[in-house]
């Protein structure tokens, strides 16, 4: 058996971004959520600490998508696609709904919705490479 | 586009795995082009040839010009 070069890129690193985005994201969304319920004086510190932390989710996805491979890129932009189309026929079937006043509000569920879909489509889309 | 690159791997007897870390992709990535799922960009095409110590025409091969050869 010959032996490689050693490592390139560390596997770890991809996986360690995408597990920070998930957590800006989460925090992000329970600190907007809680931020409607306090006082108008705490929503003003609550909702500068969301934005914060959205950032670091923008920044780390960003990262994610520096460090990725030209395969993880494929799958993130078929991603991206499913969560783009999804999101539009979501919000349409929503805004028609509101049009007949099913429901109200919810305008802050996009971003949410959207990074859903991207999530399930990561999941889908690697599945197509597996063996 | 044909690839050899399972059979120069299994020459070699190293996993999918071990060549992944040595391009500096996923081990799915080197699956999925070995399955023809995934066709490489030129970076990691050479970056794999290279591995072999191969051009990249003895790694992959282009399925057009195999039949324009053919013709000619």
């Amino acid at each position: 058996m010959s032996t490689l070069p050693g490592l390139q890129q560390p596997k770890r690193h991809r996986k360690n971004t995408l597990r920070i985005f998930y957590v800006f994201v989460f925090l992000a969304a329970g600190i907007f959520t809680v931020a409607v319920e306090v006082s108008q004086a705490a929503q003003v510190v609550l909702f500068a600490l969301g934005i914060v932390l959205a950032g670091g989710g923008i920044w780390s996805f960003l990262r994610f998508l520096k460090v990725a491979d030209t395969h993880q890129r494929l799958i993130n932009h078929e991603a991206t696609s499913f969560a783009f189309v999804g999101s539009l026929l979501l919000t349409l079937a929503v805004g028609i709904l509101q049009r007949f006043g099913f429901i109200s509000g919810a305008s802050l569920l996009l971003p949410v919705l959207m990074i859903a879909l991207w999530s399930v489509g990561l999941i889908l889309f690697s599945w197509r490479y597996q063996e | 586009m044909k690839t050899r690159l399972r059979v120069l791997r299994a020459e070699m007897e190293w996993s999918q795995a071990d060549l992944a870390d040595a391009v500096g992709v996923t081990r799915q990535c080197i699956n999925a082009v070995e399955t023809g799922k995934y066709e490489p960009g030129l970076d990691l095409a050479f970056k794999i040839a290279r591995i072999f110590g191969k051009n990249v025409e003895d790694v992959f091969l282009y399925e057009g010009s195999e039949t324009r050869a053919g013709q000619q």
